[in-house]
């Protein structure tokens, strides 16, 4: 993974020296909160509901073990011994004191991470696939062009103030895209040309809240070498015309909409023509002195281990089968698998994950992984590098963690935002509806015979919780006051990108568990067989099957 | 449109830590909902506005919200606010 050289200590040190410096002031009374808001915002610490709350970098989910026992000890230390993973493939803290928050920075700093541009209007933390570098099907491993976005984006002095926030994301699998790049403000996918050269499509304008829209292919392909330079020219074009009086019109997804993606393309294109040449054109030894820091680690020469990981699968021991078949991937280099750690059971918020699980992760990595692991952005972890023969000793010591449940991709594994519980945006809560599901569908037996069915759960319109892209998404809304929820069918967030239709009026709280459960018999009543998917189901009979068995015959 | 009789809380969050805070009759804050004082609107937000601009090194983002008193209880009136004023109704792993 990337190593801080001396210059990105120094300057993300001095950043938490300052930070420390602007919060002195603000406990003084020589910075009004008014002027205070936008400086904590750009070191990622928000105000919600109960306490603050800071959110922590992950740079495309990839984090070291050393950095996992930082963050475990951070959250003894300074929160409540806990931190909360998020669908950008960060990490939150949601108890931290105000004069406490420039310590915990220091001690970020240490291992090579902050919370520098986590929130405000500025170019957020760019996510990927969490397979990136080990999946079977993966074209070129994206990391070290996420990474050299990264640099690129952060501290960028034109885009330190944009008319909103931004979030960039990219795959490296174009044929399976894990990182939802069409969700995004702008998507990469690495892509072969007809002469077979591996470089970038660009996507602009995907997004979710108050108004999804799929992201527009803006460039076909382009050399690697022109990625930067053309970023900074959608970017210049959203700079200057973005939308600055209503928050909720600023997003780069209603200029596109607005203008068109003929004229918007145009005017970037037209921008990129100043400067393709410039200072942004990225080098080969540029590109491959990045690479380097994602060589992959000294595997051992092993035989395929296909055949084994099938047998696993079929083990008497069932839940341990189930999780070897759900919880575990193929991987590109024989002999190995990667390992999903499920942070979804009946009993914890979607995204928990404890200290001592941290830790006790941590020593997983060191043990099984060559010390590296990766968050999700459906809230899990992954541990990429595991010798598949090592699988049962590591799905044994998983289980005494309570993090062996064989849930990957199925109803159990709800993607849900914190929630009105927490957050200060939100209308509805969000995690117990979520843990009630659940419970209610705590089966094993059950969820195996579901079959693949993510629901995605948001407290509010801002969707968080990724709802308008859940095969069932539920939306919290304030109804007079009080909590309701929309369930909308269809969602989905891959290739095959889908946004979600509302089946019908909101459900009360204590209905919408109900509502759920119906939902998914109708589906097992009219699917064409075990093996029809929930989304195919849904695909193929409609809206009216289910919009029938929820409100009756009309 | 505001009834007369309507009361409202004036609340905001204290610096050190974010937590929500509200205004008693003697002009203190108060963690507790229950130790705030019911005000009419209009009073409640010049207190509200006036916090904002004298009380910044304590608190920060007073406003108003309704309520309902009743057996000498104060209700908050919104979901939101009745989450607020007591805790996250989720297990939270070390409570302090």
């Amino acid at each position: 993974m990337y190593q801080y050289d001396e210059h990105d200590r120094k300057i993300v040190s001095e950043r938490a020296e300052q930070f420390a410096r602007q919060v002195e002031r603000r406990i003084e009374g020589d910075i009004t909160e008014l002027h205070f808001k936008k400086l904590r915002l750009q070191n990622g610490l928000y105000m919600q509901l109960h306490n603050y709350m800071l959110r922590v970098a992950i740079p495309y989910g990839l984090l070291s073990s050393k950095q996992l026992r930082k963050l475990a000890e951070i959250s003894r230390k300074y929160d409540r011994s806990y931190g909360h993973f998020t669908t950008r493939q960060n990490i939150q803290y949601n108890w931290p004191k105000l004069e406490e928050v420039p310590k915990i920075l220091r001690e970020l700093a240490s291992v090579e991470m902050h919370a520098i541009q986590t929130s405000g209007d500025c170019i957020r933390n760019i996510t990927s696939d969490h397979l990136a570098g080990v999946a079977r099907d993966e074209l070129e491993d994206p990391r070290p062009i996420a990474e050299i976005m990264r640099h690129w984006s952060t501290f960028h002095p034109e885009f330190a103030y944009l008319p909103r926030k931004f979030k960039i994301a990219i795959t490296g699998t174009p044929d399976h895209d894990r990182a939802a790049v069409r969700l995004h403000d702008i998507g990469v996918r690495l892509l072969k040309n007809d002469a077979g050269e591996v470089g970038c499509q660009v996507l602009v304008g995907g997004g979710l809240g108050r108004t999804p829209v799929i992201a527009k292919v803006i460039r076909e392909w382009l050399p690697k070498e022109d990625l930067l330079s053309y970023l900074e020219a959608i970017l210049r074009v959203y700079n200057m015309y973005g939308d600055r009086k209503d928050k909720f019109k600023a997003r780069i997804k209603i200029l596109v909409n607005s203008l068109g993606i003929e004229e918007f393309t145009r005017q970037v294109e037209d921008e990129w023509g100043h400067i393709k040449e410039g200072a942004m054109k990225l080098t080969q030894a540029e590109i491959d002195r990045v690479t380097k820091f994602f060589q992959p680690p000294p595997y051992k020469q092993l035989s395929d281990s296909d055949a084994q990981l099938a047998s696993l699968r079929m083990s008497k021991d069932r839940v341990f089968g189930r999780w070897a078949q759900h919880n575990v991937e193929l991987h590109k280099v024989p002999g190995y698998s990667a390992v999903y750690i499920s942070l979804k059971t009946v009993e914890t918020p979607p995204g928990d994950c404890s200290d001592t699980q941290m830790d006790a992760i941590a020593a997983l990595a060191d043990d099984y992984s060559f010390g590296e692991l990766v968050v999700t952005h459906t809230q899990n972890l992954v541990l990429p590098h595991v010798e598949t023969s090592r699988l049962p000793e590591l799905y044994e010591r998983l289980a005494k963690l309570d993090l062996a449940t064989p849930n990957i991709n199925l109803i159990g594994d709800i993607i849900c935002c914190p929630g009105l519980d927490f957050c200060d945006l939100a209308n509805a809560r969000s995690i117990p509806q979520a843990l009630e599901i659940s419970k209610r569908f705590e089966d094993l037996d059950y969820q195996h015979d579901i079959g693949e069915l993510n629901i995605k759960m948001s407290g509010c319109i801002n969707a968080c919780g990724h709802h308008h892209v859940g095969h069932i998404g539920i939306l919290g809304i304030n109804k007079r006051g009080e909590e309701a929820y929309q369930l909308a069918l269809g969602g989905a967030p891959g290739n095959d990108m889908s946004i979600g239709k509302i089946v019908g009026p909101a459900f009360p709280p204590e209905k919408i568990v109900d509502a759920v459960e119906t939902i998914v018999k109708r589906y097992l009543e009219v699917r064409s067989s075990e093996d029809e998917r929930f989304l195919d189901c849904y695909r193929r009979v409609g809206m009216e099957p289910f919009k029938e068995a929820l409100y009756g015959a009309h | 449109m505001v009834e007369s009789n309507e009361l409202f809380v004036v609340t905001a969050r204290f610096l050190a830590d974010g937590a929500p805070v509200y205004l008693t009759a003697a002009g203190t804050w108060s963690r507790s909902l229950q130790e705030a004082e019911p005000l009419a609107l209009e009073r409640g937000e010049a207190e509200a506005k006036q916090r904002n601009l004298s009380e910044q090194r304590l608190v920060a983002d007073a406003y108003t919200f309704k309520v309902a008193v009743s057996g000498g209880q104060i209700e908050a009136l919104s979901a939101r606010e009745r989450i607020r004023s007591t805790a996250p109704t989720v297990r939270i792993r070390r409570p302090d």
